[in-house]
């Protein structure tokens, strides 16, 4: 079990930071009702596991008896299948798993679990609707998002919904109203650093002040980073991390650090764009999502010492262009190279005057 | 403790009945009480921004017609949950509008005619709504068709010349703040003062955005406050929208990058921020108007590519620094 799941909260009482937004659950689990919910925030900020520690206040230990399985939904004679994590309470999935099917996908599904009455085990005064948990619900469609408005209003009586997203902006304003809004922020540092010593005590392994600050850097606010990079250098150390042991942020982190190096030092030729597109290829089979590589390169150049400050606002323009462009279009590799050579234009132009 | 239940949402609870009650809506409520008279009802076209009591009118003028009883199988509701494509127009709409309804009820007039309801009529497509048009006109004789949207500008000629069209105008602030007192009152909840004030004003219009406002907030705390009311909507504090202002305002890329990586973690959406940054830019007198132009210039692209799924703090990072750097500019052109 990684260090980072056994580290995680169960009850809303252990968890140790954003305390307005902590007070609030207490009370709503203490009435145990609560009306539709959407969490926002940056990732590894804590949205997920005040969710579950939430649920765990209210229905019991239970909760955590999950099981997952792939769903089936016939959509026009097309099936989907839809990777559904459930335990006795609460169901929860990624509806943009199922693409530009996801409107059919979340009425179907919604519509089987608000309209089957409750299986579980009713005991005591546990209410006795189902939770619906919906991941990346700002990557629903917007037809998906009309779908919803209605249903969360009928359904209300057997399935309350709770939305996680990483930004409000792209939730449809009906959906907004709809939901009590809960605004989870990145930790700050001090935070995360309890955090982290807490865990360094719990796994007996000794921690430098200095190498926690690094950690902290390293990780920028993204708890779960900032646990996974822990327990790697705890690891690599044999649990003794001194004053001078260093952090090594991921090595994804590191390829795309370099790219933003190299654009920056030139030269500023069609070859070295080229030596580029295999760097990147590399980020792209891994994975990496593509505005991931844009926020680090941006990041790198602009924080480098030989960057020009002239420069540093149309670097920015052409970044945020070209991240756009690339959310519209296909491949990504051609849209984050023509960044690449944009950059370049922008940083010689800026360098020779 | 206030009896905050979630149970029924207030939205429902509280919709008006008959068409008496209808919040606001004189002019409408007249015309369509005229219609209950003399008989003569024509198909009809709802028009207006969220929350001004189209589907209500409706629904309550309907009840008036029919009353609760005979509603389920005179009044067929589709709405934008339901799936509403070209099949659903042809077989149920013309299914529904076959069936010959003359059952009376005593106190009610029951007309002969039916209702066929389509909420959110905006997000029927071209086809489904050119399906439509026939049905409208071969199924007159006994049943009557209610279109609701939001954008007028969705539904196509052909239809709205067939209908009679009604815009819903955002109520009142006061006719709004009205209704909040009268639920709070049958609710028995404790407010304090303000609080309902700015329910109504952040809710901009749209009653069924303050009732549910109104209702998350009483379930959520015991006694909101107008800046709990802040939190829950999603608002910025209006302290720091100013200070980001003031910082960027100096022109330098790197103040615009430290604000917008603040931001960014803070979490709160650059949708909201442009809304209340707007207010912060028209309020600068310092500001020529050229540069609070460009601005919104900005401001709009930048909104129209969040909604393309750009990413929101590169996009942030872009508008603080052009924000920043035009007001420089500006400044520095006096």
């Amino acid at each position: 079990m990684l260090w980072l799941d056994e580290e995680r909260p169960k009850k809303l009482k252990e968890l140790n930071y954003h305390h307005d937004v902590n007070n609030m659950l207490i009370r709503l689990s203490s009435k145990n009702d609560f009306p539709h919910m959407l969490f926002y925030g940056p990732s590894g900020s804590g949205k997920k596991t005040r969710i579950m520690a939430f649920l765990h206040d209210i229905f019991g230990a239970n909760v955590e008896k999950m099981k997952s399985e792939m769903k089936t939904v016939t959509v026009n004679r097309n099936d989907v299948e839809i990777m559904m994590i459930s335990s006795p309470f609460h169901f929860e999935f990624n509806p943009s798993d199922a693409g530009v099917r996801d409107r059919h996908v979340v009425q179907e599904i919604i519509n089987e679990i608000a309209t089957n009455p409750s299986s579980g085990v009713q005991t005591g005064n546990r209410p006795t609707f189902k939770v619906i948990i919906l991941n990346e619900a700002d990557k629903l469609t917007t037809a998906a998002q009309q779908a919803l408005r209605r249903t969360m209003e009928s359904c209300v009586k057997s399935a309350r919904l709770i939305l996680v997203s990483e930004n409000l902006s792209r939730v449809i304003e009906p959906l907004r109203s709809r939901c009590l809004l809960l605004r989870v922020p990145s930790p700050d540092g001090i935070d995360v650093a309890t955090v982290l010593n807490d865990a360094a005590m719990n796994h007996k392994v000794h921690l430098a002040q200095p190498v926690v600050d690094r950690l902290v850097l390293t990780a920028g606010g993204n708890v779960r980073l900032a646990l996974l990079l822990l327990e790697a250098t705890a690891i690599n150390n044999n649990l003794r991390c001194t004053p001078d042991t260093l952090v090594t942020a991921p090595n994804w982190v590191l390829a795309a650090e370099s790219i933003g190096v190299d654009l920056v030092k030139g030269p500023h030729n069609p070859l070295a764009l080229h030596r580029l597109r295999t760097k990147t290829y590399e980020l792209l089979t891994r994975a990496i999502p593509p505005e991931r590589i844009f926020v680090l390169v941006l990041d790198t150049v602009l924080r480098h010492g030989s960057c020009p400050p002239a420069a540093k606002g149309e670097l920015a323009y052409w970044t945020a262009f070209f991240q756009h462009r690339c959310a519209l279009g296909g491949k990504p590799v051609v849209h984050l190279e023509a960044f690449y050579a944009r950059v370049m234009g922008v940083l010689a132009q800026y360098g020779r005057g | 403790m206030s009896s905050a239940k979630t149970e029924v949402p207030w939205t429902e609870k509280y919709r008006p009945k008959d068409i008496e009650s209808v919040a606001h809506h004189e002019a409408v409520t007249k015309m369509l009480r005229n219609a209950i008279e003399t008989g003569d009802m024509p198909h009809l076209l709802f028009h207006g921004t969220p929350g001004t009591g189209k589907t209500s009118t409706i629904l309550a003028l309907c009840r008036d017609l029919y009353g609760p009883k005979q509603m389920k199988k005179r009044v067929l509701f589709l709405n934008a949950s339901d799936d509403r494509g070209i099949d659903v127009i042809r077989t149920r709409v013309k299914e529904f509008a076959r069936i010959v309804v003359t059952t009376k009820v005593e106190g009610y007039p029951c007309p002969d005619y039916k209702f066929v309801i389509l909420d959110e009529a905006d997000n029927i497509t071209p086809d489904a709504q050119s399906a439509l048009r026939r049905t409208m006109e071969t199924c007159s004789k006994n049943t009557r068709i209610c279109l609701i949207c939001n954008y007028v500008s969705r539904i196509i000629d052909p239809i709205k010349s067939r209908c009679a069209k009604f815009r819903f105008q955002p109520i009142p602030a006061a006719a709004s703040l009205n209704t909040l007192r009268k639920i709070a009152r049958k609710e028995s909840l404790n407010t304090i003062d303000g609080t309902l004030e700015r329910i109504v004003s952040t809710s901009g219009g749209d009653l069924r955005k303050a009732i549910t406002t109104m209702q998350t907030a009483f379930t959520a705390f015991e006694m909101p406050g107008p800046a709990d009311i802040d939190t829950l909507v999603g608002r910025i504090p209006d302290e720091l929208v100013g200070q980001v202002y003031r910082t960027i305002s100096s022109g330098q890329f790197d103040a615009a990058k430290r604000q917008a990586d603040e931001l960014t973690k803070l979490a709160y959406s650059v949708k909201q921020l442009m809304l209340q940054m707007n207010e912060v830019i028209f309020d600068d007198m310092l500001l020529s108007d050229q540069a609070k132009a460009a601005i919104l210039g900005r401001m709009a692209l930048v909104d129209r590519n969040i909604q393309d799924g750009a990413l929101e703090s590169l996009q942030l990072l872009d508008l603080l620094a052009f924000i920043g750097y035009s007001v420089q500019m500006d400044r520095g052109r006096k």
